[in-house]
């Protein structure tokens, strides 16, 4: 795509997650060709619920797998043919940047390391996530989002006093990871025009995600402890979320000056003069009683009044939304944020729009998620030069 | 390390707390030769997160220096001081603009403008220059003035309505992972930046609204909404389709394990190893779906069970018998585990004030090895003299008169609230 960011740059996109999904989408999404390799039986998360028309109807894929692949060509090889090397080893020459997820258990997709794939394409910028990376004890386990998160140190300090550790936030394993994939698949590409060589990188997801959990490594190491779960924390007043009418609050005080904004936004500006609330550690000592007096005012507004009149006076409330309501709200509508990603123009389905904005390169969907195999000819013909009668053939062997 | 990607490229990075200065830092473990750019009347906020080894009456005084966090964050980057509200730190901060290729800020709207020293003002010193901006909500609509924190925005775009336990209210992330992630999302959209300007020459003003990239990971949330009308319950620690799935206690205080069976096969593995084969008899437990109806009982028969076990043992265990379960580590754990050891996750290095402690690794291992961890997290004002004397030609004499001035310094006179 002229004109934007990536434009030029070809990516293939190797195994079935939603994290080397996503990494792609964000390369796609700034102009990069991505096309995705999947296997002739397509890749599982087309079958991954829920679908905009319901399942069974066509060959329409799941909602996710729509929203993660557009902008993307898809072609389709079964890796363990004996006539699919020859049709790898032109993909990996005519590519740029391969940009895989794996599990070392299972191998890889293409079932080439990447030792193999520096002698087809010493200028191959191979960018390999796994959950746990590929050398160390963990490498061969099993994941799963939980896992991943639970092993990164990211699932013990959330959840309530006296419960169980709490997994907050979904498939946040595929996503921040994905984020790392794109940003060094990009910084190599550009490193690779002064120094024309390729690179490998093997990149560990819980490597990534233990920076989800504030260096509390570095914190543990500072001070010989670290802070337990829940609410009740020495810097933490008042407890986050608060009902009100129509759902939840959440609240961060970070300055003196915010605290006394909230009494006043409560009405009961005398509790900054008062003894038991004066300071951060004597507000969590008589927090109880702090909540008491001031949670009626939350409880009789609207989670959007609250939010509203709150920030008026500086105070950082944000209203507790889910999906619905996100949808509804009007920061993102005024922006122009959502994408309409429906098959059906008469029935919106929208998604998340830009990310960033970068004005020199203009974010759009331009095409929808490839059909399986719809880009077989497009790619095998069109770029790496092979007839449309070999093409057929490879299709009659089953290789693609 | 033969190489870096971003060797020669030069950031200002102005911003404050975490997601700012996590994109500054991913471009400065690549190599970019970052500054981080306080100022004495107003240090980063961030630091205020101390974390005091206990009864040193030094650290105290310090306590500025002792943020795990802030040092967390703030690696491979070199520390100035400059007073920007003041003329002659404005100017220096202009010239130095001149010579750098990204400036980096996170404050509210309104505050580069009041500073003159928005896009137009930092292109008119350097016509190539990438300013990226990262309001909480946008610097359009509504919104736009909102004082925002990472856990607002988990809050705003829904992180946070999904987490809490079965029929509970809402639970937050514990520890704000908006921040990390806001932050690799302005890193990818500077490196498209860096990449772009190679080809074009041109530099641009990049915003990257945290509530805009961070609303990218509830697509699913917001597809599963509009086409089934609505979103699955708060369901703690457990899966819509898989069971059994969830965080189960271990021998000990506060040692817990997490499992995620996602077949049939997987769960025969579980109840081989627990030793609890008569489960498999069980017609109430045969399917993942049966599992998942009678999920509290199955919940509880676990956790009877798991609470006998070593956390570590039962995770090696379970995983060489093919089914997903880790440890749910706490954030010292990782220190002293064979594995993040094994791939040197974590690196000695030594710094001014704190002294030498393990910090984390890049996470991403080239094939010489992993980006080199070049700078500790400098302390405040830490290059101030090299950094204007070798950058800009200061003298001396010139150094001590900016700092009698308050232009720059190493101590802070406020709290940078």
């Amino acid at each position: 795509m002229v004109g934007q960011a990536l434009a030029g740059m070809k990516v293939l996109q190797v195994g079935e997650g939603v994290g080397v999904a996503f990494a792609a989408k964000l390369l796609a999404d700034l102009g990069a060709d991505v096309v995705i390799v999947e296997p002739p039986g397509g890749s599982s998360l087309r079958n991954m619920g829920p679908f905009a028309r319901g399942p069974g109807a066509g060959d329409e894929s799941g909602a996710l797998f729509t929203y993660l692949n557009a902008n993307k060509k898809g072609i389709t090889l079964n890796p363990k043919h004996k006539r699919a090397l020859g049709i790898i080893r032109k993909l990996v020459l005519e590519f740029d940047v391969l940009i895989e997820e794996y599990t070392p258990r299972h191998g890889h997709p293409l079932g080439l390391t990447y030792e193999t794939l520096s002698q087809l394409n010493p200028r191959l910028i191979h960018i390999a996530t796994t959950p746990f990376g590929e050398t160390g004890p963990y490498r061969d386990f099993e994941e799963s989002d939980l896992i991943c998160r639970a092993l990164a140190t990211t699932v013990f300090h959330s959840g309530l006093a006296g419960h169980p550790p709490l997994l907050v936030g979904r498939n946040i394993s595929a996503y921040f990871p994905g984020l790392y994939a794109a940003g060094l698949a990009i910084a190599l590409y550009y490193q690779r025009r002064r120094n024309g060589r390729g690179e490998h990188v093997d990149l560990s997801k819980i490597e990534c995600l233990i920076n989800l959990s504030a260096s509390s490594a570095l914190e543990y190491a500072y001070t010989g402890g670290h802070f337990s779960r829940g609410y009740r924390r020495s810097n933490q007043f008042p407890a986050p979320v608060w009902p009100c009418k129509d759902g939840y609050i959440g609240f961060t005080l970070m300055t003196q000056a915010q605290w006394e904004q909230l009494c006043v936004l409560v009405g009961h500006p005398e509790l900054v003069e008062d003894p038991r609330f004066r300071d951060p550690l004597s507000r969590t000592a008589s927090a109880a009683e702090a909540e008491h007096i001031i949670g009626p005012w939350f409880k009789e507004r609207t989670m959007q009044e609250c939010f509203t009149l709150g920030q008026e006076l500086r105070v950082p409330i944000a209203p507790v939304l889910g999906p619905g309501e996100l949808l509804r709200d009007p920061q993102h509508r005024a922006r122009s944020y959502w994408t309409n990603l429906s098959p059906v123009e008469d029935k919106p389905l929208e998604a998340p729009g830009a990310p960033f904005h970068l004005p020199s390169s203009a974010w759009a969907i331009r095409s929808a998620a490839p059909r399986l195999g719809e880009h077989n000819e497009q790619v095998l013909c069109g770029q790496l030069g092979l007839s449309n009668r070999v093409v057929g053939r490879l299709r009659s062997q089953g290789v693609i | 390390m033969s190489g870096l990607p971003f060797k020669g490229i030069r950031v200002l990075d102005i911003s404050n707390f975490w997601a700012g200065p996590f994109a500054g830092q991913f471009l400065g473990d690549l190599g970019a030769e970052v500054f981080k750019i306080e100022a004495i009347q107003h240090m980063d906020p961030f630091r205020n997160f101390a974390n005091l080894p206990q009864g040193d009456a030094e650290a105290a005084r310090l306590f500025y220096e002792w943020s795990a966090r802030t040092n967390g964050a703030n690696r491979n980057k070199y520390g100035l001081t400059l007073n920007l509200r003041d003329s002659k730190g404005r100017d220096l901060f202009l010239r130095l603009v001149a010579i750098s290729d990204i400036v980096i800020e996170n404050f509210s709207t309104r505050v580069m403008t009041s500073l003159e020293l928005d896009y137009p003002f930092l292109r008119a010193a350097n016509p190539s220059i990438i300013m990226v901006s990262m309001p909480g909500y946008g610097s359009t609509g509504p919104y736009k003035d909102y004082v925002s924190y990472a856990h607002s925005l988990e809050d705003f775009v829904g992180i946070t309505s999904g987490g809490g336990y079965p029929g509970g209210p809402p639970v937050r992330y514990g520890l704000g992972m908006a921040d990390p992630i806001a932050g690799m999302f302005a890193a990818v959209a500077i490196v498209a930046a860096v990449e772009q300007r190679d080809r074009s020459g041109s530099g641009q003003h990049v915003e990257v609204a945290q509530a805009e990239a961070l609303t990218t990971l509830m697509a699913e949330d917001i597809l599963t909404y509009q086409i089934q009308s609505s979103v699955s319950a708060r369901q703690g620690n457990r899966s819509s389709i898989m069971s059994p799935h969830g965080v189960y206690p271990c021998k000990g205080k506060e040692k817990w394990i997490a499992i995620a069976v996602q077949s049939d096969e997987q769960w025969r593995s579980l109840c081989d190893v627990l030793g609890q084969r008569e489960w498999l008899e069980q017609s109430t437990f045969a399917t993942a779906r049966d599992r998942k109806e009678h999920e509290d009982e199955l919940d509880q028969l676990i956790a009877e069970v798991t609470t006998r076990w070593e956390s570590y043992d039962l995770m090696h265990s379970l995983q060489r018998a093919g089914a997903p379960a880790a440890v749910v580590a706490d954030g010292s754990e990782p220190l002293s585990d064979p594995h993040w050891q094994g791939r040197g996750f974590f690196q000695p290095m030594a710094r001014k004030v704190t002294g030498t402690h393990p910090y984390n690794n890049f996470p991403g291992v080239f094939s010489n090895g992993r980006p080199p961890l070049r700078l500790p997290a400098p302390t405040l004002g830490e290059h101030n003299a090299v950094v204007l004397r070798e950058l800009l030609g200061l003298n001396d004499q010139e150094l001590s008169s900016l700092a009698h001035e308050k232009v720059i310094g190493t101590v802070p006179l406020g709290l940078g609230m």
